[in-house]
């Protein structure tokens, strides 16, 4: 080659802004250029014919042989790249004023320099400073993850505001309900009342009627048998059974009378339940509360299970009393589901600590243990699709919670579940929702 | 597409598959050497196929239906292409290990191994071939592109830009360490020119 290209070429490699290092088969270094010799404060002289691993003893053990290996047995070209191994040569930073990197970022190539036997006697092994664009993907790196760690943040408040979200339609549901009941009920109570009022009068009035009839009576061994008149009323008499109709007459106004207390009865249970007149923290005797709201579902009841009440004597309690209501019936209803035949559905009140408790227990079908830790979930349901919403022990829970209360669950596949609510006695109000 | 079937003829493929054959022997000794333990190389099989029946045709292969690893290396000059390793992720840290990272292997530790041996099988395969054809060779640094995917999240036509690819597979198995490798090289539809080229040369020259 022409001297002056020659003399060119190793003044190219000297400038060049990269490092190069030349290594013979043994590992030592023949070469070593300027940019090497700058960042390594080692002269040329210094590192002829030294061996690249004593001088360097940090690159044993970390796979650089076999790489060095692999280049002179395979002719391969063999890298390490700043990812993964930030430097093959610690120099201080070539960033040294405004940087994030302590030492400079390095990609390295190593390259066979091979004979024209084709033998690989030498490996030129290149080094690249990477630590401007090593800067900069750490810093993309960081802020992407602070991006993703906000964005699950996000997504965590959105799947919670969901759920408040509907909550809050179950509860403006139920409260609706409880107007539309309250609702019916002052409707059906006018005519009620005074069907109640003329079923009263009619008694009283049938009462002198009887007496009438009676005195009538009385005069029948005056009359003349043998008139055509006696003869008809006699007839009458026999035809339209008058010892029967009497008798039952009374029993119609007392049947009657008590249907109208039951339909009284259940119109209360139903103002009792809703409370639309009283939906503030007032103390209440929940022993009432349940059986307005056992008498409210007793459709769903009455034909799977027998109620057992224990009651014991407990004081009344500062509470939503309407929602406490829902708590109930959500339970009530649930107990009743869980039984398949027959059974029996268990109250117990007891005061404990500063507060009640009050259990509902069923002998149905009982909770899986794998289901149970989720049932206060909001759309957790066993329930077949289209009859449960998986919303009422959610809010049930959400609404004892709110009553600075406690409910719990227990349960035996195949044998029943208990459930176990506890209400403080005088609870910090919240507000209502 | 039938034309370049059509110009891969049975003697040009014939040739290909000696020469990759001849490859891959030189490939295997120096591999054995390289990790001091027995190397077991397939014969390379090759497919020309359409982009949109690669997928199926990788998906075949009953080892590319576990979750895998994909590295790349591309290579330019007169063959242009893509080398694709798929390592299955057995024996990664006694790999390691034989590769020459001492005590505890960091995850980075394993992915710079699993590119040392990514450019090694890639380069073993290459070089035996364009040695004997003389074809100039160079490569550009390996990179992984993707860590725990299976082969049809990842060979989606929309992602690979060439129509149609030469897919030369070569399976290695290091038997006591329970390492599985696939590599397949792509070759570009322009680089099929010069290959006959070079083929026909070597023809002509037996």
């Amino acid at each position: 080659m022409d001297e002056k290209i020659s003399r060119l070429i190793n003044m190219a490699v000297s400038q060049i802004n990269a490092g190069m290092v030349i290594i013979d088969s043994d590992r030592n270094i023949i070469f070593w250029n300027r940019f090497m010799q700058i960042h390594s404060g080692i002269a040329e002289g210094d590192i002829e014919g030294k061996n690249l691993f004593e001088l360097f003893p940090d690159l044993k053990g970390s796979g650089i042989e076999k790489k060095i290996d692999s280049v002179f047995l395979l002719k391969n070209l063999a890298f390490t790249s700043w990812e993964y191994r930030p430097y093959l040569f610690k120099f201080a930073n070539t960033h040294s004023v405004i940087g994030a990197e302590e030492w400079m970022q390095q990609d390295c190539t190593f390259s066979p320099l091979i004979d024209e036997a084709g033998t690989v006697t030498h490996i030129c092994l290149s080094v690249f400073d990477s630590t401007n664009t090593a800067t900069y993907q750490n810093k993309l790196l960081r802020a992407s993850s602070s991006l993703i760690k906000q964005r699950n943040k996000l997504a965590t408040i959105n799947q919670k505001l969901e759920e408040a979200q509907n909550q809050l339609l179950q509860s403006e549901k139920m409260a609706a309900v409880g107007q539309l009941a309250a609702g019916v009920a002052h409707e059906i109570n006018n005519p009620v009342g005074y069907v109640n009022s003329n079923i009263s009068t009619l008694e009283s009035y049938l009462d002198e009627l009887m007496q009438m009839l009676a005195a009538y009576e009385a005069c029948e061994p005056a009359l003349d048998e043998s008139s055509e008149l006696t003869k008809a009323m006699m007839l009458t008499k026999e035809t339209i059974d008058l010892d029967y109709l009497k008798e039952d007459l009374v029993n119609l106004i007392k049947e009657s009378k008590e249907g109208l207390d039951r339909v009284k009865k259940i119109l209360q249970d139903l103002k009792d339940f809703s409370h639309v007149d009283e939906s503030d923290w007032q103390f209440s005797d929940l022993h009432k509360g349940l059986d307005s709201t056992l008498n409210v579902v007793s459709n769903e009841i009455k034909y799977k299970a027998e109620v057992v009440k224990h009651y014991g004597d407990i004081p009344e309690i500062k509470c939503l009393s309407s929602q406490i209501n829902q708590v109930f019936m959500n339970l009530l209803v649930n107990a009743a589901h869980a039984i398949e035949s027959h059974g029996t559905i268990t109250i117990t009140t007891n005061i404990e600590g500063e507060g009640i408790s009050i259990a509902i227990e069923d002998t149905g079908s009982g909770i899986p243990e794998d289901k149970l830790p989720r049932i206060f979930e909001p759309f957790f349901t066993t329930k077949p699709v289209g009859s449960g919403t998986g919303l009422g022990l959610s809010l049930s829970y959400n609404i004892i919670h709110k009553h600075d209360g406690k409910i719990t669950v227990k349960s035996e596949p195949g044998k029943g579940t208990k459930f176990q609510v506890w209400l403080p006695h005088n609870p910090p109000e919240q507000p209502i929702q | 597409m039938m034309q370049i079937k059509e110009q891969f003829n049975e003697d040009r493929r014939d040739a290909l598959q000696e020469v990759v054959n001849i490859a891959m022997g030189q490939a295997g000794d120096s591999l054995a050497k390289l990790f001091s333990t027995f190397v077991e190389l397939s014969i390379p099989k090759f497919h020309l196929c359409d982009v949109t029946e690669l997928n199926q045709e990788l998906s075949k292969n009953a080892a590319y239906a576990e979750k895998i690893t994909i590295l790349r290396q591309p290579f330019s000059g007169q063959l242009r292409g893509e080398g694709i390793a798929i390592f299955n992720n057995n024996g990664v840290s006694e790999l390691a290990n034989l590769m020459g990272y001492e005590g505890e292997v960091t995850s980075n530790n394993e992915r710079e191994m699993l590119l040392d041996v990514c450019s090694i099988l890639i380069g073993a395969c290459l070089n035996g071939v364009t040695s004997q054809l003389e074809i100039a060779l160079s490569y550009t640094a390996p990179t992984i592109i993707s860590q725990n995917t299976t082969v049809n999240e990842f060979f989606n036509p929309e992602s690979i830009q060439w129509r149609y690819a030469m897919i030369m597979e070569i399976r290695l198995t290091l038997e006591q360490y329970d390492f599985k490798s696939n590599v397949l090289l792509f070759l570009s539809e322009d680089s099929f020119p010069p290959l006959i080229d070079k083929l026909d040369q070597m023809l002509e020259e037996i």
